[in-house]
């Protein structure tokens, strides 16, 4: 099983929207096994300590958070639904690669 | 339950910078009994750390939102400003974005308005409608060009 954190700021809009796009993006690429969590800038750093995502997804910096070498993606372009594709197939590229 | 009303759509509000959009749209929101007090800070806090501007071609647009906890009943408020005003850009915070309409999400619960989310980003790609809302004079064509757009404005 996949572990995906999906990083907002505030943890409900955003990387809520994003988390559902790319589960159907990865189910389309094959990959079904995941687990996505959601979570606020403020929470990730917890999440990351406690229960490490193989992969981040992120809408807001995340500058500020040690990422202990997790892969992480910009989820702008999925945000806005625009050229997914390259993105999409990156992370199942990356999960794949674990 | 619907999302919108006319009530909630500002046309030619004038302020200096997000902060004073922000702080606008916490006081309307609080007087109208959608927010708790603790809203407009929590607002600012969240825009501060987390910028909500997302860069459009010929004006850009933000979608500020804060924690559900201080909201009391969700709607969508909509301000198209007079002149353009300097947000952060999302996900990228030292870039800055020229907005000219902002969609204040009031959420309760992320998943149940997920698909208001969803909608307004689609609307945001709709260059027809966008012109509309940018330059339009009238609160009932932009009221009606958005009910069209967002499923969710409809009655439950």
């Amino acid at each position: 099983m996949y572990k995906i954190l999906s990083i907002c700021g505030s943890g409900i809009a955003t990387s809520t929207l994003v988390a559902e796009r790319l589960k159907d993006g990865l189910e389309e690429r094959g990959i079904i096994d995941l687990a996505i969590n959601e979570a606020n800038i403020n929470e990730a750093a917890g999440f990351i300590q406690n229960n490490p995502p193989h992969l981040i997804i992120y809408t807001t910096s995340i500058d500020s958070l040690e990422l202990n070498g997790i892969p992480s993606f910009d989820a702008i372009p999925i945000l806005m639904n625009l050229n997914t594709g390259p993105i999409y197939d990156a992370i199942a590229e990356s999960l794949r690669q674990l | 339950m619907t999302m919108i009303s006319m009530d909630n759509i500002y046309l030619e509000v004038a302020a200096d910078n997000y902060q004073e959009v922000l702080t606008k749209i916490g006081k309307l929101l609080q007087k109208k009994g959608y927010v708790k007090e603790s809203y407009t800070e929590a607002l600012l806090e969240r825009e501060e750390l987390s910028p909500t501007g997302l860069p459009l071609s010929p004006w850009s647009v933000a979608i500020p939102h804060t924690d559900p906890e201080h909201v009391i009943q969700p709607c969508l408020i909509v301000f198209q400003l007079k002149e353009l005003v300097l947000f952060n850009e999302m996900a990228n915070p030292t870039n800055q974005v020229p907005v000219k309409y902002v969609f204040g999400l009031v959420f309760s619960d992320g998943k149940k308005q997920l698909k208001l989310l969803s909608d307004i980003i689609a609307l945001t790609q709709n260059k027809q409608l966008m012109t509309t809302l940018f330059t339009s004079k009238s609160k009932e064509e932009i009221y009606k060009g958005l009910k069209m757009q967002l499923s969710e404005m409809k009655e439950e």
